[in-house]
């Protein structure tokens, strides 16, 4: 009996029922993902990998360019939120990941974050690369069979994940989060903020 | 993720645990040869416990090492499918292909006479066995992992960290086999507690409400009860209220039924050792 | 006596005209976010119907574009995805949004260049036969 006890109890644990003082506005995913590892290609065709992102908080988004809504929305929304965080931007990076490299070649990669601001880095590569970026996250995406005009939807997650200084994996936001809990979040993540840490 | 043309993408795992592997083909071998070598004896079992444990067996390596895996990550109704499987249908097919019998017979004779004594005598593992195995304990450990697993956010984590994913399943799958172990386990009093066959009945009715109710709970909310799918992208479009009431149905009406036919099971069982036993009591109990 | 006919008479006339203005279809906040290169973009504006039939919008055109579709973005499933519409019906006195995250005018090939801060003419085309030309905005693509 006492050991079904110490299970319960085990098990509770597990259940990350850790009552944080500072809860966060976002949703919490302190290890429940792997860090930020990557290796893809940016918009100048150059290989990047999370090393070249190494002290920025980061934020992670599937997509691709001839999507003329969604992504764009959540880029001008995420964008706009960095720009909220002044001199904090600076140590932001918007990761855009098109899931589409048929399409999205690094000129329009490039184009396409550029038109975002300077915090959107494009990023696309192989399918296998794509692949495990998306399974390392969970996300499922798929590309949906061209029309006529030899045109093509692709379906892809809507979250965003973002990333501490470190590479470690700490909020998801969706589109239903307001841009306030973004911003208030995300100037807690920065590395130079001191106060809600932990 | 975007399955590949090859037929093969659907059979290979999602992600490769050699946890799996190692416990599917050790289960096999040891049980295969135990039945092989039973039937050079006099008990001579026949292909029917054969194939309800090989059965069985297939099942859990199905749905946890093919793209089975895969969609039960993003889709909640073959969430609960796979948790069917592997906590319910698998473990109990398992036991009706009565391993107490083949697996001793098929380790080597080392491992039956040295090791397994010894482990059986070590306290911890013995006292963690009768824990696990107390007929109020099995039951509510039964059931509430199902429950424990389904609050939203447990649940979330779960299908977020690979390692809460893996723990969750184990954890269904250990807790199969021990709770059906219980049930089905042919002598008429099971070790701890002595619990009899018709003390078995009653864990059995007992369980099926709360499943009912959590089942029901899922197929009629009216909201997304479990936004990770929204997060993560489910693996065809479909409605995540669709999605929901067909995760409902299956926790709700297959775990039922299989309380229903382990039922059955027991009270044949119960028959037919009453009609062996010399000094019947409590004959008009089954009435 | 008859002053009152008369009266009752202009305004009867009033209200005839009025009704008769109203029965135009606003609209509001029409704008397109632009895109680098040859992306297909997204028009958005606010349709109003003030009248007392359903109005159904079952198209549009431009000369800035050479193909225009109706679609609807769905994040149902949590993946994102669109879906092309054929028709959409405004109640009577009814307002439909075409707004980021739903409905929009999807429009492909620009014929001309087009640049942030200039404006574009594109005509919907309702089921009835009417049409009706809207000037829409070019905004930047950061533009919420």
């Amino acid at each position: 009996m006492r050991c079904f006890v110490w299970l319960l109890l085990g098990l509770a644990l597990l259940g990350g029922c850790s009552d944080n003082p500072h809860p966060w506005a976002l949703r919490d995913i302190s290890g429940l993902l792997p860090p930020l590892a990557f290796e893809l290609h940016d918009g100048s065709g150059q290989p990047r990998s999370e090393a070249d992102f190494a002290g920025d908080v980061t934020l992670l988004y599937f997509g691709y360019t001839h999507c003329p809504d969604i992504c764009p929305t959540t880029l001008a929304r995420l964008s706009g939120v960095v720009r909220q965080l002044k001199e904090g931007a600076g140590q932001v990076r918007i990761l855009f990941v098109s899931v589409d490299p048929a399409r999205d070649t690094p000129a329009v990669l490039r184009a396409y974050a550029h038109a975002f601001g300077p915090q959107v880095v494009g990023l696309s590569g192989s399918q296998a690369q794509l692949g495990k970026l998306a399974k390392r996250y969970r996300v499922s995406y798929g590309l949906g069979k061209p029309g006529a005009d030899g045109q093509y939807e692709v379906s892809h997650s809507s979250a965003v994940f973002i990333f501490d200084a470190h590479g470690q994996a700490r909020l998801l936001a969706t589109s239903t989060d307001s841009d306030a809990s973004l911003v208030a979040d995300l100037a807690r993540l920065l590395p130079g903020d001191t106060g809600g840490e932990g | 993720m975007q399955p590949g043309n090859s037929a093969l993408i659907y059979l290979l795992p999602w992600d490769f645990y050699p946890a799996v592997v190692l416990f599917c083909v050790l289960l096999a071998g040891v049980y295969v040869r135990g039945w092989l070598r039973l039937r050079q004896t006099a008990e001579r079992p026949g292909y029917a416990p054969l194939t309800a444990f090989l059965v069985g067996l297939l099942l859990v390596y199905v749905v946890m090492h093919t793209y089975v895996d895969y969609l039960s990550q993003h889709m909640l109704w073959i969430h609960r499918v796979q948790h069917l499987v592997l906590h319910h249908l698998a473990p109990f097919l398992m036991l009706l292909g009565a391993p107490w019998q083949m697996l001793p017979a098929g380790l080597p004779a080392g491992v039956r006479n040295s090791l397994l004594p010894r482990l059986w005598r070590n306290p911890l593992l013995r006292g963690l066995y009768r824990g696990l195995q107390n007929p109020v304990v099995a039951p509510l450990l039964f059931v509430g992992l199902i429950y424990f697993w389904l609050i939203p956010d447990i649940h979330f984590g779960a299908m977020l960290s690979a390692t809460r994913y893996q723990l969750m399943n184990w954890s269904m799958l250990l807790d199969g086999l021990l709770f059906w172990w219980l049930i089905l386990d042919p002598r008429p009093d099971h070790a701890v507690g002595r619990l009899g066959f018709g003390g078995r009945i009653v864990i059995l009715s007992l369980i099926v409400p709360p499943q009912i109710i959590i089942g029901a709970h899922i197929a009629l909310a009216r909201e997304s009860l479990y936004p990770v799918y929204n997060v993560c992208g489910r693996a065809w479009p479909i409605s995540p209220l669709v999605d929901q009431q067909i995760a409902g149905l299956v926790t709700w009406i297959p775990t039922s039924m299989m309380s229903v036919i382990a039922m059955l099971i027991v009270l044949r069982r119960w028959m037919h050792e009453r009609t062996r036993d010399p000094l019947p009591v409590n004959r008009g109990a089954l009435s | 006596m008859r002053r009152l006919l008369y009266g009752l008479a202009a305004l009867g006339m009033l209200l005839w005209q009025v009704q008769c203005l109203a029965v135009e279809p606003t609209t509001s906040q029409a704008w397109i976010r632009v895109l680098p290169g040859d992306l297909p973009l997204a028009g958005y504006l606010v349709l109003t119907n003030p009248g007392e039939r359903t109005l159904t919008l079952v198209g549009a055109h431009s000369p800035a574009f050479s193909q225009i579709e109706m679609h609807r973005s769905v994040d149902q499933s949590g993946v994102a995805r669109m879906m092309m519409v054929e028709r959409v019906a405004i109640a009577p006195g009814g307002r439909l949004v075409f707004g980021p995250g739903g409905y929009h005018l999807m429009l492909f090939d620009r014929t001309r260049v087009l640049q942030a801060g200039d404006e574009v003419p594109v005509t919907l085309e309702f089921a009835d036969g009417e049409r009706l030309t809207v000037r829409f905005a070019l905004r930047e693509a950061t533009a919420r």
